[in-house]
C-alpha cells in the first residue's frame, strides 16, 4: 500500500508538471489542448533520441526539450490556436485534436510504432527507503517536477509578466483595455505550458517507455488533473497530477492495471457534473 | 386583485459582491412599469432572475397566483413570463419567422392555430414581409422587433423589456414605442421596461421603479419621480442618455 | 465557454436543397447498381463507405444540428456492434431483431451520458464523453469472457443466411446499408424542418435565448443524443455483420470516435447532404491513402492524411464543403 502510495505520489509529480501547461493553457486562454500528450511525447523523445544517439543521459535534455517543445508549441500557437483564443468551441478543438493526429503519425512514421525504452545508468539503480523500492529515476523526475512547478507558480506571482499573465488570465478584455499587450502575452504563456509538456516528457522517460500514442494515454491525465485541481489554479494543477497518479498507482495495485485509469474518469465526471470548478478553482473562471 | 408579477425580498452576490440586496416590487395587469437606475445597480441581473436562467440567494418571483421561484426558465415562459435580451439574441440560423414559430410552438395561444398566431404577432411588428428573412440581413430595429415578437407569441402575460430601444434612430424608436403600446393595449400584457433613453420611459411608464446599488430606492409615478430628492441624487442629477 | 458551432449552417435556398436531394438520389441510384459492374472488392468499398456515411449522418444529428460535440460516439456504434454480435452468439437472437435491442441499449445509455454530462457548459460535455469513450474500451478490453478483450469478438459465421443477416457477397450488406443511408438522409431532411429540428437548432445556436423562448433545452439535448446514439448503434450493427467481427479500438476507440466525425465536417455540418458527400470524400481519402501507403510501404500514414485534412477543414472550410458552394440564403429564398 506504501509502496503504491509512493509511486504514486513520484508519478504525480511529472503528471503534476505536465497537467500545469495544460491548466495553464486552458486558465490564459481558454484553450484546450488536445495535443498536449502529444508534446509531452516530443519531450520523451528527446530524450530517447538523446539517449539512443549520443549515448548520453536522457536527463540531459531537460535543459533542451522545454525549448524544443515549447518552440513547436510557440508555431502551434501562431498558426492554429491563435484565431480561437477567449472561448473553447468546437472548432477549437477539433483544431487540437488535428494536431495531436498530425503529431502522432508523424512520430510513428519517423521512429516507428514500437514502444521503446530507455536504459540509463542513472535509472536502474534503486533505493530502499523504509519499506518501500524506489528508483533513481523517479525521485529524480518528481524533484525537477516540483522544483519546476514552484517555480512557475513563484514567476506567476512574483514577476511582472506573471501577474499580466494572471491578469489576462482573470478577463482578456479588461487586460487589454489596461493595456498589456495581451498577444505577446498569449505567446509567451502558451510557450511556456508546453515547454513544461516537453520537460515533463524528458524526465518521464527515463522510466516510462515511449510510443508514438502515449499522447493518447497523457493526454486525460492532464485533463483531468486540470479540472480536480481547479480551472485557474496552476499550484491545483499540480495537486490534481498528485491524486491521478496516486489513484492510478492504488487502483494498479489493488484491482488490475488494466482498469487503472477507470477511477480517474469516475472523478472526472462527478466533477464535471457537481464541482466543475474543481478543488481550488474560483466559480467565476468560466 | 393579483398582482401580474410580484417580486419579493430578491438578494443575489457574486461571490463577495452583494449585487441586489433585498428587492421588492410589483407588476398591475396591464400596467407599463419603467424600472430604472444607473449601470451597475443590477438591473439585468434582477431579469435574469425574474427570466429564471439565474437563481436568487433569497427570494420569492410570484406570477399570477403561482410561486414561480423554483421554476426553470423555460417554464416561467411557456406560462408567459417572457424577455428580451440587452444584447440581441435571436437563433441565426433560422428565418425570422421560424424564431418566432419555435416560440409560439413551446407556449401555443389560448385560441387558434400556432399558425395564425405567428401571421398575427408578425404582423403586429410590421414583420410579415420579413418572415424568411435570416436575422444576419436585418437592420438592428428590425431584429429588435424580431425579439419581441418572439417573446410575445402565444401566451405572454408579462413582457420584460430590457433596453430595447438603445441604438434606434427616433424613428424607428417611435415605431417600437408605438408597437409596445399596442401590445399592451391590445393583448393586455403588462410591461415591465429597463430603459436608460429618459423621454421614453417617462412618456410610455405608467409608474416607475428606481433602483440603487441592488435596492429599490423609490417607486411612483414619473411626474413624482423626477422631483424625489433621493432619486435625483442617484441618478436623475445627470440627464438621461 | 461553451462549445458551440460558431458557424451556423445556413438555410438552404430551395434551389440548392433541391440539387443536393437530385446529386444524392442519383448517388443512391449509382451506388445501387454497382453490384451489377463492378467486382466485390469495389463493393465492399461501397459498403464501408455507406457505413462511413450512416455514421457521419448519425453524429451530425447531435453535433451539426444540435451543436453539442460528442467526441466519444464510438461508445453507442460499439454498443451496436457488440450488442448485435452477443445477442446473436449467445443468445441465437438473429441480428434482425438483435440490432433493435442493441440500438435501444445505446439510447438508454446516452440518457444516462446525457443527465451526467448534459447539465454543464458544452465544452465539458465534450471532454466527458472522451472520457467515457476511454473508460468503455478499457472495460471492454478487460472484460474478456464477454467481449473477448483486445482480440474482440467473431460473429458466429452461417454462411449465407438471410434470416441471420449473414451473406457470402457484399451486395445484399450493399442494399441493405444504401436502404439505410437513403432513410437516414431523408429522416435528416425533415429533421431540420420539423418543430424537434428547430428546437436543436435553437439550442445550438443560443441555450440561453432558448430556454428563454420556452425550450426544454436539457429535454432537447438528451432526445437528440439518444437519437444519434440509436443511429449510431444501428450503423455499429450494420458493421459487425458485414465483417463479422469487433475488436476493442475499433468499437470504442478514439480513432473511431474522431472518424466518425469526418464525414459531417468535411462536406458541411448541420445539412442533409453534408455527411453524405464527406463520407465519400473521406473513403476516397482512405481508399487512396491505404493504397499509396502500400506502394511506399509505410504504415500510419492514413492518420497524418485525416490529420491534415481534418485541420485544413476546420482552419479554411469550417462548413465543409456544401459550404463553400451555398451562400448564406438572405433575402427572397
Amino acid at each position: 500500500m506504501i509502496q503504491a502510495l509512493v509511486s504514486g505520489i513520484l508519478l504525480g509529480g511529472v503528471y503534476g508538471l505536465f497537467s500545469v501547461g495544460f491548466s495553464l493553457a486552458f486558465g490564459v486562454m481558454r484553450i484546450v489542448n488536445f495535443a498536449h500528450g502529444e508534446m509531452v511525447m516530443l519531450g520523451m523523445y528527446t530524450g530517447f533520441l538523446v539517449f539512443t544517439y549520443l549515448g548520453l543521459d536522457p536527463l540531459l535534455t531537460v535543459f533542451v526539450a522545454p525549448f524544443l517543445v515549447g518552440g513547436i508549441g510557440v508555431l502551434a500557437y501562431l498558426f492554429i490556436y491563435r484565431r480561437y483564443v477567449g472561448r473553447t468551441t468546437l472548432q477549437q478543438l477539433l483544431a487540437a485534436i488535428a494536431l495531436a493526429l498530425i503529431l502522432q503519425s508523424t512520430a510513428q512514421l519517423v521512429f516507428g510504432p514500437e514502444t521503446q525504452a530507455v536504459r540509463s545508468v542513472f535509472a536502474s539503480q534503486y533505493l530502499l527507503l523504509g519499506p518501500v523500492f524506489v528508483s533513481y529515476a523517479q525521485v529524480v523526475a518528481f524533484a525537477i517536477a516540483a522544483v519546476c512547478v514552484l517555480a512557475v507558480e513563484g514567476v506567476l506571482r512574483l514577476t511582472r509578466w506573471g501577474q499580466v499573465v494572471r491578469a489576462v488570465a482573470d478577463d482578456a478584455e479588461a487586460a487589454e483595455i489596461v493595456g498589456q499587450n495581451a498577444q505577446w502575452v498569449n505567446v509567451t504563456a502558451f510557450g511556456l505550458a508546453t515547454g513544461l509538456a516537453g520537460l515533463a516528457g524528458a524526465v518521464l522517460v527515463t522510466y516510462y517507455p515511449v510510443n508514438p500514442h502515449v499522447g493518447f494515454v497523457l493526454m486525460p491525465i492532464a485533463l483531468i488533473a486540470t479540472v480536480l485541481g481547479g480551472l485557474g489554479s496552476v499550484g491545483g494543477a499540480f495537486i490534481g497530477g498528485l491524486i491521478c497518479g496516486v489513484v492510478e498507482q492504488l487502483t494498479s495495485a489493488y484491482w488490475t492495471p488494466a482498469l487503472q485509469d477507470i477511477p480517474l474518469y469516475a472523478l472526472l465526471l462527478l466533477f464535471l457534473a457537481f464541482r466543475p470548478f474543481g478543488l481550488f478553482g474560483r466559480a467565476s473562471a468560466h | 386583485m393579483t398582482h401580474a408579477l410580484e417580486v419579493a425580498g430578491v438578494e443575489k452576490n457574486f461571490g463577495g459582491l452583494e449585487v441586489l440586496k433585498g428587492v421588492s416590487f410589483h407588476v398591475e395587469p396591464g400596467e407599463i412599469l419603467g424600472l430604472i437606475g444607473p449601470n451597475g445597480a443590477g438591473k439585468s441581473t434582477l431579469f435574469e432572475i425574474i427570466g429564471g436562467s439565474m437563481k436568487p440567494v433569497k427570494g420569492t418571483i410570484r406570477f399570477g397566483t403561482e410561486d414561480v421561484t423554483a421554476r426553470p426558465a423555460h417554464v416561467r415562459r411557456r406560462a408567459g413570463l417572457c424577455r428580451t435580451f440587452q444584447k440581441i439574441r435571436l437563433f441565426d440560423s433560422l428565418t425570422v419567422a421560424d424564431n418566432v414559430r419555435l416560440a409560439a410552438g413551446e407556449s401555443p395561444p389560448a385560441q387558434g392555430t400556432v399558425a395564425a398566431e405567428v401571421e398575427s404577432v408578425l404582423r403586429l411588428l410590421d414583420l410579415q414581409r420579413l418572415g424568411a428573412r435570416l436575422p444576419a440581413d436585418l437592420t438592428l430595429a428590425e431584429r429588435k422587433r424580431v425579439e419581441i415578437a418572439r417573446a410575445v407569441v402565444g401566451t405572454c402575460r408579462v413582457l420584460m423589456l430590457d433596453e430595447s430601444l438603445s441604438g434606434l434612430t427616433s424613428d424607428e424608436a417611435a415605431e417600437l414605442i408605438d408597437a409596445v403600446r399596442t401590445l399592451n393595449r391590445d393583448r393586455g400584457i403588462s410591461i415591465v421596461l429597463v430603459e436608460h433613453v429618459m423621454p421614453v420611459v417617462m412618456a410610455l411608464a405608467q409608474r416607475l421603479i428606481v433602483l440603487h446599488f441592488g435596492r429599490v430606492i423609490a417607486s411612483g409615478p414619473p411626474a413624482a419621480i423626477v422631483n424625489d430628492p433621493v432619486v435625483v441624487e442617484a441618478y436623475l442629477g445627470k440627464p438621461g442618455a | 465557454m461553451t462549445a458551440t458551432v460558431p458557424v451556423s449552417a445556413p438555410r438552404a435556398a430551395p434551389v440548392f436543397a433541391r440539387s443536393t436531394l437530385l446529386l444524392c438520389a442519383v448517388l443512391a441510384a449509382v451506388a445501387a447498381s454497382v453490384p451489377f459492374w463492378a467486382n466485390s472488392y469495389v463493393t465492399s468499398i461501397v459498403v464501408r463507405a455507406l457505413i462511413f456515411i450512416m455514421l457521419g449522418q448519425a453524429w451530425n444529428v447531435i453535433a451539426g444540428i444540435g451543436g453539442q460535440l460528442s467526441l466519444g460516439h464510438g461508445v453507442f456504434f460499439g454498443i451496436g456492434a457488440y450488442g448485435t454480435a452477443l445477442l446473436f452468439n449467445e443468445a441465437g437472437i438473429t441480428p434482425w431483431i438483435g440490432l433493435w435491442i442493441a440500438a435501444a441499449a445505446a439510447g438508454l445509455c446516452a440518457m444516462l451520458i446525457g443527465l451526467a454530462t448534459m447539465r454543464s457548459r458544452g465544452v465539458y460535455f465534450a471532454l466527458g464523453t472522451v472520457v467515457i469513450s476511454l473508460g468503455f474500451e478499457k472495460i471492454a478490453r478487460y472484460v474478456v469472457d464477454l467481449t473477448g478483450g483486445d482480440a474482440g469478438l467473431a460473429v458466429n459465421y452461417r454462411g449465407t443466411a438471410p434470416a441471420l443477416m449473414q451473406f457470402r457477397e457484399p451486395s445484399a450488406f450493399l442494399w441493405i446499408d444504401l436502404a439505410v443511408v437513403v432513410a437516414y438522409f431523408l429522416f435528416t431532411r425533415w429533421l431540420l424542418h420539423s418543430r424537434f429540428g428547430l428546437r436543436l437548432q435553437a439550442v445550438r445556436d443560443d441555450e440561453h435565448a432558448a430556454a428563454a423562448s420556452g425550450v426544454n433545452v436539457l429535454g432537447v439535448k438528451l432526445s437528440g443524443l439518444v437519437v444519434s446514439a440509436v443511429m449510431t448503434a444501428v450503423a455499429g450493427a450494420l458493421h459487425v455483420q458485414f465483417y463479422l467481427s469487433i475488436d476493442p479500438g475499433t468499437a470504442f476507440g478514439l480513432f473511431q470516435a474522431i472518424q466518425i466525425q469526418l464525414p459531417a465536417l468535411i462536406g458541411g455540418l448541420g445539412t442533409a447532404g453534408g455527411p453524405v458527400i464527406g463520407g465519400l470524400v473521406a473513403t476516397l481519402l482512405t481508399e487512396g491513402t491505404n493504397y499509396g501507403a502500400t506502394l511506399l510501404g509505410v504504415r500510419g500514414g492514413d492518420v497524418l492524411v485525416y490529420g491534415v485534412v481534418l485541420l485544413g477543414v476546420v482552419l479554411y472550410a469550417p462548413r465543409g464543403i456544401l459550404g463553400l458552394f451555398r451562400r448564406r440564403a438572405g433575402s427572397g429564398a
